[in-house]
């Protein structure tokens, strides 16, 4: 077995980029089902030591994606790369990645102990044994090794499919929306522990998700699919502050969308003029975060006319639902002590500097 | 306006218990009049182990029931193999062209009355016997092979579309070679349907008569066909002593078919 | 989320390794049970040879021998009494088992399917033995029950009902109640599983439309049941139809069915393609009604 995943120790000290090669690199991958394109030719390309991201709704291609990489699937089209290696048409038992998957897919025949020995005894490690004592004892299971998966509950399984899959020190681990089947409560605990993991192993991580909310919090980098295609890949932060399309400014937490007309470095939007986003011209669509939406005295300078549609008290804070003249919703996070008065009222609507955002079709 | 109480029907529960009485008397008739001391099955002559001595101690029936085990022996064994190949290739895998070709030839035996099943082998193994001289047990083999396989498919193919497809896709993502996936995790929790498969076809081959008596060749007798034979001279007690020795196998082999269904039923 | 359809390529070779992994099983049936079946339609159309066996030469005298024979004299055609009574003896005694045990086996079934959980698993075990026991270990069983000297006749005489033993082995009735006994749980099977799937709380929905014990019998519970009533009709009327062992042992040499009297053709008749003939007959009746099955069953839960 060539490619023997031992090489994490470099991996922690040099962090994401530099000079080494991507842990992941993805080259105009396509896959066609029959008549169904799966993937539209994705460009990918995954720092080593990085907790990745791909995030989309069902349907999106991520999980075919995912798959490409493992090689359960080969690509119709393009290449996949793993450390700088050609892997595409390599079956899966010889690349060196290892998944985590949705359903965890233990042997049920098989101890956790032998569960997680599976792929250290596949590749004949002499350290099977002691690798195994070591994966238990990162995944907190030290007293479950000769349990059988169906004596185990949900989070406990989620574990060991963790240990088994870290066992054999991948370049890369896979994992396939391995929180989908836990409770929220669980969820929330294991999204912390493989963050940590991932921190203590420096295993490049290529996870896979539906849930925006569990991408942010997690990740690295992110890359927002949608229809076969990467949208957009960045940090949490440029994802959720600088939205590249309408699709991911409405797939990534709420997002005011507005139409309107960049002239002479003023936007005309719907009620108003305000200062024009850098770069833009012409026709535009803007986009802004409902908390970077403030309310003003009706006709304050820079801010649209509006008025309230409804307000709606959520504990911690207060959105109100304002109405541009040509109809566009504008929602804007309040905080709870805010009173913008009965739906009717008038109000300026004003955006925070430097907040708009210009959104690519 | 009377109403319709499913629970209490009038006379369900007599029919119910009749219909118990009726499946069950004869078989505790047979097997309470097995151990009695006297010739006549109408009176108690007390309890007595007599006609188990009697069949063990006779050559037909000692012969006869080497016979029945080595044939259901065989039979379990190529049935459930061949049986354990075809699950494979026509379970989990995507719709393919010839597939309810496949299964309507693997469950052809269920299908058609084993007379004529019994006459048709009678047809060709004369013809062969004649041609190659051989006279011996591979035509009996053969033939409770080929009818045991779907009896032996069933349960194999039950177990393998239980089976999580992801187990094998894991096997490979950890490293194991196809082969090595098969014989780690596929063969391992396959097995007890293969047993199951295996058990099944074993009481299927050693209670069957009617393709035996066709095929057998002269003193090839099994333990039914010898019955058989004896049954049409005159009722010995002898024949209950074997008769409830093939019961108390039977239900034996079918507990623990029970036992290995049920256990791949409890999910992993 | 990944779709199951394959590019043609990977398709084709899961057909080819899904053919090549049944290969084994599907030699053995052919050599053992599905060639030799072609085997005897070839036979069906051959002359039947002077001692046993068959003369390689084409005929559909064997066909017409199914229903008439020729005066050996003087060449005259006359209707087979004797092959006419055996197929109505088959037909008769295989509707009259499957009524006797649709009335035996829906009162036990339906009793069955309301007892509480444990009780019902109990109740089917006890069911299901009988039916895995020995097809002629039963027979012989009930044999002994109704032969002269045996059990119900002495306990007939012992009670003074009858004064000489009522002769019931080799007779049309033994074959009846041999059938019916062997049979049952073939029936009681598919009908509980029908009446176990029916929801009971339809029943009160239906009281509660004002139908009454009669109206919610008709139009609510047997329609539901109804795939379970064919399905156990089914499964012992084909069995019974092709039965050998039970007329053979329980009927005498006298009342023979058809499953006997294709063996005949081949022992002591020496009339291999009128027993081939015989046997196809047998086979499309009873392939008919499989089928008539299947659709009916694919039709009740395809709706």
């Amino acid at each position: 077995m060539r490619g023997g995943p031992t090489r994490r120790s470099i991996r922690g000290v040099t962090g994401p980029g530099h000079s080494d090669p991507p842990a992941v690199e993805v080259v105009r991958a396509g896959k066609r089902y029959g008549g169904v394109e799966a993937l539209a030719g994705v460009d990918l390309s995954i720092a080593a030591g990085t907790f990745f991201t791909l995030l989309g709704p069902s349907g999106c291609g991520k999980t075919t994606l995912l798959r490409l990489i493992a090689g359960f699937e080969t690509p119709t089209s393009g290449t996949v790369r793993i450390g700088g290696v050609d892997v595409t048409g390599r079956p899966p038992h010889r690349r060196p990645v290892n998944t985590v998957f949705q359903s965890y897919a233990l042997f049920p025949h098989l101890t956790v102990a032998r569960n997680v020995a599976f792929g250290l005894e596949m590749l004949g490690r002499a350290d099977a044994r002691d690798r195994t004592r070591e994966m238990l004892a990162l995944v907190r299971l030290d007293g479950f090794a000769d349990r059988r998966p169906a004596q185990l509950s949900g989070g406990q399984q989620q574990r060991v499919a963790l240990a088994r899959a870290l066992a054999p020190a991948p370049e890369v681990l896979l994992l396939d929306e391995p929180l989908s089947a836990l409770d929220l409560k669980l969820r929330r605990e294991m999204q912390r522990e493989l963050k940590r993991l991932q921190h203590e192993t420096g295993i490049t991580f290529v996870f896979v998700t539906h849930d925006q909310e569990e991408a942010l919090t997690m990740s690295d980098r992110i890359a927002v699919m949608s229809g076969g295609r990467v949208l957009q890949t960045g940090t949490p932060r440029e994802i959720y502050d600088a939205p590249a399309t309408r699709f991911v400014a409405g797939f990534i937490g709420e997002s005011n969308v507005i139409e309107g007309e960049v002239r002479d470095g003023l936007a005309h939007l719907p009620g108003g003029t305000v200062p024009a986003p850098d770069g833009a011209a012409g026709p535009v669509t803007l986009a802004i975060r409902p908390e970077r939406v403030t309310l003003a005295p009706p006709g304050a300078p820079d801010t649209l006319d509006a008025t309230l549609a409804a307000a709606i008290f959520h504990g911690a804070d207060l959105t109100a639902h304002l109405r541009l003249p040509d109809g566009t919703e504008i929602a804007a996070r309040l905080p709870a002590g805010a009173e913008p008065g009965p739906p009717g009222t008038a109000h300026g609507v004003a955006f925070a500097p430097g907040a708009l955002r210009v959104l690519a079709e | 306006m009377k109403r319709f109480d499913p629970a209490a029907l009038p006379g369900f529960a007599w029919i119910a218990v009749g219909a118990l009485v009726l499946l069950w008397a004869p078989i505790v008739t047979m097997v309470v009049y097995s151990f009695n001391a006297s010739q006549s099955v109408a009176l108690w002559g007390g309890f007595s182990l007599e006609w188990y001595a009697a069949a063990a101690g006779n050559a037909a029936v000692q012969g006869a029931a080497l016979r029945s085990v080595v044939i259901a022996l065989c039979a379990a064994v190529i049935a459930s193999a061949v049986a354990t190949m075809a699950a494979l290739g026509t379970t989990r895998r995507g719709h393919f062209r010839g597939r309810q070709a496949i299964y309507v030839v693997i469950n052809q035996p269920l299908m058609v009355p084993e007379i004529v099943t019994a006459v048709a082998l009678l047809i060709v193994f004369a013809a062969v016997k004649v041609a190659t001289g051989y006279t011996g047990l591979g035509y009996l083999v053969l033939a409770h092979s080929a009818f045991c396989v779907p009896f032996a498919y069933l349960p194999i193919r039950a177990r393998l579309e239980g089976m999580d497809r992801s187990l094998e896709t894991a096997a490979a993502d950890l490293y194991a070679t196809p082969w090595r996936a098969f014989r780690h995790v596929t063969l391992p929790i396959l097995a007890p349907g293969i047993a199951a498969g295996a058990m099944l076809a074993f009481v299927i081959s050693l209670d069957d008569v009617i393709i035996t008596e066709f095929v057998k060749s002269a003193g090839q007798d099994t333990l039914p066909t010898y019955m058989l034979g004896q049954l049409r001279r005159a009722v010995t007690p002898e024949v209950n002593a074997i008769s409830t020795a093939l019961l108390a196998l039977t239900v034996a082999l079918l507990t623990a078919f029970f036992v290995l269904t049920r256990r791949s039923d409890t999910k992993p | 989320m990944t779709g199951r359809a394959a590019p043609p390529t990977a398709e084709r070779s899961e057909a080819r390794t899904g053919w090549l992994l049944s290969t084994p099983a599907l030699l053995l049936l052919a050599v053992g049970a599905t060639g030799p079946l072609l085997v005897i339609v070839v036979y069906a159309f051959l002359e039947k040879g002077s001692y046993s066996g068959v003369q390689w030469a084409f005929t559909t005298e064997a066909w017409f021998q199914v229903l008439f024979e020729r005066d050996i004299f003087d060449d005259t055609v006359s209707l087979a009494d004797a092959h006419l009574t055996i197929f109505w003896r088959s037909v008769k005694l295989s509707l009259a088992t499957t009524a006797l045990a649709f009335a035996l086996g829906l009162p036990t079934a339906w009793y069955i399917a309301m007892r509480p959980p444990e009780r019902r698993a109990v109740w089917l075990f006890l069911v299901t033995i009988p039916f895995w026991t020995n097809l002629l270990i039963r027979t012989f069983a009930i044999m002994e029950v109704i032969r002269n000297g045996g059990l119900l006749n002495s306990a007939l005489l012992g009670l003074g009902v009858i004064e000489s033993p009522i002769q019931i082995l080799y007779t049309d009735a033994a074959v009846l109640i041999g059938m019916v006994y062997v049979y049952l749980p073939l029936m009681v099977l598919p009908l509980y599983a029908a009446i176990e799937r029916f929801d009971m709380r339809l029943l009160e929905a239906a009281h509660d439309l004002y139908a009454s014990r009669w109206q919610a019998l008709r139009r609510v519970v047997l329609p539901v049941i109804r795939p379970g009533i064919v399905a156990g009709g089914i499964l012992v009327f084909v069995p019974s139809l092709g039965a050998y062992v039970t007329p053979r042992l329980l009927g005498g040499g006298k009342n023979m069915m058809i499953g006997n009297f294709i063996e005949l053709q081949f022992g002591q008749g020496r009339n291999w393609p009128l027993g081939a003939a015989l046997s196809l007959i047998l086979l499309a009746i009873v392939l008919s009604a499989l089928i008539a099955l299947t659709r009916l069953t694919q039709r009740e839960t395809g709706a």
